[in-house]
C-alpha cells in the first residue's frame, strides 16, 4: 500500500492533486487498491499555515470535486463514486479518499459523524496544535502498560460527498 | 597446446633415449596435468564470480533494509511475535510508555526508538501511527497495518524544486 503525500506551503501546492491519476474499478475486491492509490495526505508548516484561509481550502476541495466528476465523465466511469475528507488529528493531516461506493459503510475502523460542509474539518486542521508533532507536555510518562479503553469514545468527523 | 609435449616427448623417443611405450606414458601423464590444471583454474575462477554476485545481492539487500524504516525481518522475536499479536509484541519490548489525555498510549520499541500508538481513525488497513522523537516531542512518520508494516508515502510536490545558485551556502 502507497499513498500520496503533500506538504502545502502556498495554495497553489494543492494543484498537484487536480491533475493526479486515480483509479476507480467498481469492484469490490478492490477497494483496497482504490483506498491506496487516491488517498491524499496534506500537512502544513507552523510558519505556513496562516499563509492559508479555510476559505481558500474549501473552494479548493470543491474545484477538486468538480474536476473529478469531470474527468470521470470523460472517461466513461459508471460506477457511483463516494468522495470524503477528514482531518487525522494524531498525524495533523487533512487526508482525502474516493472510492467506488457500493452503498456501504466508509472504511473506517472508528465511530464516524458524516457532516456535509467541510469547513469543521478544514478550520480543525488549520487550528491543530499538533503540526509540528505532539508535544511533550502533552505527554506523561507511565511506569507500567495501562490498558487502553477500545475507541468506543472516539468519532471522527467525515466530510462526504456522492459523486457519479 | 597440447601438442607441445607430445612433440617434446616424440623427439625424446626418436632421440632414443627412451622406448616409444615409455614416451607416451609420460606424455599421457603430463596432458592429465594440464587439463587438471586448467580444470582447477576455472572452477576458481567461476566460484569467485558467483561469490561477488551473491555480495552485491547481500548488498542490494543490506541497503533495502536499512531504507526501510519498519522493523528488522530478520529479528526473530519480532517474526514470531507477527504471527501473534504485533502491538502486544511492541508493549512487551518498550523501554519508554507515554499517556496522552487526548491520544491515548504511546510505546517506544527499544530496538528501534521509534514510538507506536494505536491509530484512532483506523482507515483502510491503517492499525498504528508510527512517531519518532524530535526536541519538542513525537512527530509522525508513517502509518502501520496490523503486523507492524509501513504503509509508505509517496512524497509529492516540490521535489526537483530549483534553488538559484545564489541561494546555497557554499560550505569549505
Amino acid at each position: 500500500m502507497c499513498i500520496n503525500m503533500l506538504t502545502i506551503h502556498d495554495i497553489d501546492d494543492l494543484n498537484i492533486i487536480l491533475d493526479s491519476s486515480f483509479l476507480i474499478t467498481g469492484d469490490r475486491a478492490r477497494q483496497n487498491e482504490e483506498i491506496a492509490e487516491n488517498m491524499w495526505v496534506i500537512s502544513i508548516n507552523e510558519e505556513d499555515r496562516e499563509k492559508i484561509l479555510p476559505n481558500q481550502l474549501v473552494d479548493f476541495l470543491f474545484v477538486l470535486i468538480n474536476k473529478r466528476i469531470d474527468q470521470m465523465s470523460k472517461g466513461g466511469t459508471i460506477y457511483p463514486v463516494v468522495f470524503y475528507m477528514w482531518f487525522d488529528e494524531m498525524a495533523a493531516q487533512l487526508r482525502l479518499n474516493m472510492i467506488s461506493d457500493f452503498g456501504k459503510q466508509l472504511p473506517f475502523g472508528c465511530n464516524i459523524e458524516i457532516i456535509d460542509s467541510p469547513e469543521p474539518i478544514i478550520k480543525d486542521f488549520l487550528a491543530s496544535d499538533y503540526h509540528q508533532g505532539i508535544s511533550w507536555d502533552e505527554l506523561s510518562e507511565m511506569d507500567d502498560v495501562v490498558d487502553e479503553d477500545d475507541n468506543l469514545l472516539f468519532v471522527l468527523k467525515v466530510f462526504v460527498a456522492r459523486i457519479a | 597446446m597440447l601438442c607441445r609435449p607430445l612433440v617434446a616427448v616424440g623427439a625424446i623417443a626418436t632421440a632414443g633415449c627412451l622406448p616409444v611405450g615409455s614416451a607416451f606414458m609420460v606424455a599421457e601423464f603430463i596432458v592429465t596435468g594440464i587439463m587438471a590444471g586448467i580444470s582447477f583454474y576455472l572452477a576458481h575462477r567461476l566460484s569467485k564470480k558467483n561469490k561477488q554476485q551473491v555480495n552485491l545481492l547481500q548488498q542490494d539487500w543490506n541497503v533495502n533494509n536499512v531504507l526501510s524504516s519498519g522493523p528488522d525481518p530478520e529479528d526473530d522475536d519480532y517474526n514470531q511475535q507477527k504471527k501473534n499479536d504485533f502491538f502486544e509484541f511492541i508493549k512487551l519490548r518498550a523501554d519508554k510508555k507515554a499517556l496522552s489525555k487526548r491520544f491515548g498510549n504511546f510505546y517506544r520499541d527499544s530496538k528501534t526508538k521509534l514510538w507506536w500508538s494505536k491509530d484512532r481513525a483506523n482507515h483502510g488497513g491503517s492499525k498504528f501511527k508510527v512517531f519518532k522523537e524530535t526536541a519538542k516531542g513525537l512527530q509522525w512518520i508513517f502509518d502501520a497495518d496490523a503486523a507492524g508494516n509501513q504503509i509508505i508515502g509517496k512524497h509529492k510536490g516540490a521535489i526537483g524544486l530549483f534553488i538559484a545558485y545564489k541561494d546555497l551556502v557554499i560550505c569549505v
